[in-house]
């Protein structure tokens, strides 16, 4: 083990990494911090930069910038009301009125710290339990990853509450669009109505840049941009971290582990563990008629929640090649790219290359401390930033990422296309993320459809495995609820509304 | 929540609804996340789903009719393994979610198809079209000027045209503009085309320009 350690010790030992490392970190801070960017924006322009870098460096970037841009989200939440990243939302609900009652630092180092909590005891996680996953993933047949990736979009479905409809529509529209062009078994062109362009398919990197970036720089672009007051900082940057050491360190940790559990689960992500962590940490409190008037616990329960997610949803990918969520499906492409192919081997093969990985996860998470506790500062300048302007810098970076695939014409057509579709999703609040993963796991599922059917005589083949008819169980008992769940608000919406009520 | 913050941050709908319900009534370890539960919403977001998901099921039955034409027929091969049956697994999938909704969305209108819905739903998507052609100009121009250039013109002019008049503003665009040139082609060396232009340069200036931007 020690072995092991100093291997991937040395493997991470280098400039290149190192500067990975800060770029990651900081610049993910930074992108948190200006309301209207977001980790998804940044990641889906940097993610064919990171394809010519090494893996390791490539992907430290990358998860620097989910990680970070997590903490970075808290400061404009606080200190103007206005999350920097969706995931920070809940923030607002007790930081804010701690900055109007003259805390701005205590809420915001706070937050630092519960954030800290979360993205540590994640990493932790990641580490023991990515291994324990990847001993089982052995026993995973085709059946039991079709099935698995199937659960995933049940529960990316199901998560999306008031709008399942629309989730199914939208994880549908995914799943075509993975099958336009040539079909890779027989190789018989699907839909490609005579373009030859198309044959290729329609690639997840345009679709990733235009339903996120370039659809964020259109609204970004039309915004009226309001001035903004900020209030002065001042006081000591470690007031809350000793705080949340002394006082809330079993909120930080509670939510922590609802965090974990949410980002394994597929489909779910940041915004139902950070929900289900405040609600928690509202019952269990001593003063529950605090929380959303500024509550030190809310804060901290939000926060430590959301960033224990981005580190837990590499559990599936690492351990059995399966993303959770959006931005774990852009960062499956660095694998592929590399022909790393992430699951039980890849911890066989190079062992390094994980336990380097987690290293540098676990470093982010310090460096991005660090950087919060001494430069916050100058980053509530990023705040003022111009919402319009920004919408120039992100069309001006869309292009690097969309061009810089293949350097082809048809791809940027393909990203405004998916930029205008995002839109109007945007506009109409319909959710994005379905697509995206119905793009990805629609591939998944395909191919392991394909090469179950060798093993497959009856539909019950499917789920005559252990692993598959658990998972086939859990499919069934989350549909059973939903469906349950809708049934009883209809009745009680039709008690309500009936004259005799 | 104010409209501003949506805006900026980019919310769905659910965590919009999320975040307003807990407005009213903190959020509780069993939520109701549903903006559909509110009555003051059902009217346009009834609206605007029927809409949407009618759009959606049109576009499903015009792929639908070409599924015949657009995959093949593989003879004695398993349904399963036809080239044609995924497709129409993602069109179901796609199509059937979107029928219910526009029914359902249709009945919980209460006066009938509101009118005003496209408008909201297409509104600002004229300057979204010109923003896209503006995107289009500058992927079609760096073949013709390269990267360098291409990007020291695009974003003050884009600049310029939403408003951000000045020499401050210009100065600062031209800089952002030649940081992303210095960090993405020069820096990391991203595969983007040469410029026509190049070509008119001398050979060692040429080299250094085809290298470095």
């Amino acid at each position: 083990m020690i072995e092991l350690l100093l291997e991937s010790l040395m493997l991470i030992a280098r400039w290149d990494v190192a500067i990975a490392l800060l770029v990651g970190a900081i610049g993910g801070v930074i992108i948190g911090a200006i309301p209207g960017v977001g980790p998804a924006v940044a990641i889906a322009i940097l993610l064919p930069a990171t394809y010519k870098l090494e893996p390791l460096v490539g992907l430290t970037v990358l998860l620097g910038i989910y990680g970070a841009a997590l903490y970075g989200g808290a400061i404009p939440a606080i200190l103007i009301n206005t999350p920097g990243t969706p995931v920070n939302a809940l923030t607002t609900y007790d930081g804010h009125p701690m900055a109007r009652r003259g805390e701005p630092r205590r809420a915001l180092s706070l937050a630092y710290s519960a954030s800290f909590i979360g993205g540590i005891v994640s990493v932790l996680a990641l580490i023991f339990l990515t291994p324990k996953l990847a001993a089982v993933a052995p026993y995973f047949g085709s059946r039991d990853i079709l099935m698995a990736a199937l659960l995933g979009l049940v529960l990316v479905i199901l998560t999306h509450r008031g709008q399942t409809l629309a989730a199914a529509a939208l994880v549908g529209m995914g799943v075509f669009i993975t099958v336009v062009g040539m079909e890779p078994f027989r190789l018989t062109d699907r839909f490609v109505f005579g373009l030859p362009w198309l044959r290729g398919g329609l690639a997840l990197i345009p679709a990733v840049l235009g339903l996120f970036a370039i659809s964020q720089a259109f609204i970004l672009l039309q915004s009226s941009d309001a001035p903004r007051q900020i209030p002065k900082v001042t006081g000591s940057p470690f007031a809350g971290l000793f705080e949340v050491i002394r006082r809330l360190k079993r909120v930080a940790l509670c939510s922590s582990g609802f965090g974990i559990i949410m980002g394994i689960i597929p489909g779910v992500g940041e915004f139902l563990a950070q929900f289900f962590s405040y609600g928690l940490a509202q019952k269990l409190s001593k003063t529950p008629e605090k929380f959303g008037k500024g509550s030190s616990e809310g804060l901290v329960a939000a926060e430590s929640a959301n960033n224990a997610v981005p580190a837990a949803a590499m559990i599936p990918l690492l351990a059995l090649g399966i993303p959770g969520e959006a931005l774990t499906a852009m960062m499956l492409s660095v694998f592929t790219v590399h022909n790393l192919i992430p699951g039980p081997k890849l911890f066989e093969t190079q062992p390094e290359f994980v336990v380097g990985l987690y290293v540098c996860l676990f470093l982010i998470n310090f460096i991005v401390l660090a950087f919060l506790l001494i430069a916050t500062p100058l980053l509530i300048r990023v705040i003022k930033v111009p919402e319009r302007f920004l919408g120039v810098v992100v069309l001006t970076l869309a292009l690097v990422g969309v061009y810089s695939i293949r350097n082809s014409l048809p791809d940027c057509w393909v990203a405004i296309g998916f930029g205008l579709l995002g839109y109007v999703l945007r506009r109409v609040n319909w959710p994005l993320v379905p697509i995206i993963l119905g793009m990805v796991l629609g591939e998944i599922i395909e191919a392991k459809l394909r090469t179950s059917m060798a093993r497959v005589e009856t539909p019950l083949d499917f789920v005559n495995r252990p692993v598959s008819a658990t998972i086939a169980i859990i499919i069934v008992l989350a549909l059973t609820a939903h469906v349950w769940t809708e049934i009883r608000n209809y009745r009680q919406r039709r008690t309500k509304t009936s004259p005799a009520a | 929540m104010d409209d501003e913050k949506i805006r900026s941050v980019g919310l769905d709908s659910h965590k919009i609804s999320e975040i307003s319900v807990g407005r009213r009534s903190r959020p509780t370890l069993f939520l109701d996340v549903s903006i559909m539960d509110q009555p003051d919403n059902i009217r346009s977001s009834a609206a605007i789903n029927f809409f949407c998901a009618a759009f959606i099921v049109l576009v499903t039955l015009v792929l639908v009719s070409q599924l015949g034409g657009q995959t093949r027929w593989v003879k004695r091969a398993d349904l399963v393994m036809q080239p044609g049956f995924f497709p129409t697994v993602g069109l179901l999938v796609m199509g059937m979610p979107a029928l219910v909704l526009s029914v359902v969305s249709f009945r919980q209108m209460r006066s009938g198809i509101e009118l005003e819905s496209p408008r909201i739903i297409v509104a600002g998507f004229h300057r979204c079209c010109e923003f896209a052609v503006w995107f289009l100009v500058y992927v079609y121009i760096i073949r013709w000027v390269g990267y360098l250039m291409a990007t020291l013109l695009f974003m003050p002019a884009l600049s310029l045209r939403v408003g951000f008049r000045g020499v401050r503003w210009m100065v600062t665009a031209v800089l952002i503009g030649l940081v992303i040139v210095l960090l993405f082609r020069t820096g990391l060396q991203v595969r983007l085309p040469d410029g026509y232009v190049y070509g008119y340069l001398p050979p060692e200036m040429r080299n250094f320009m085809i290298r470095n931007f």
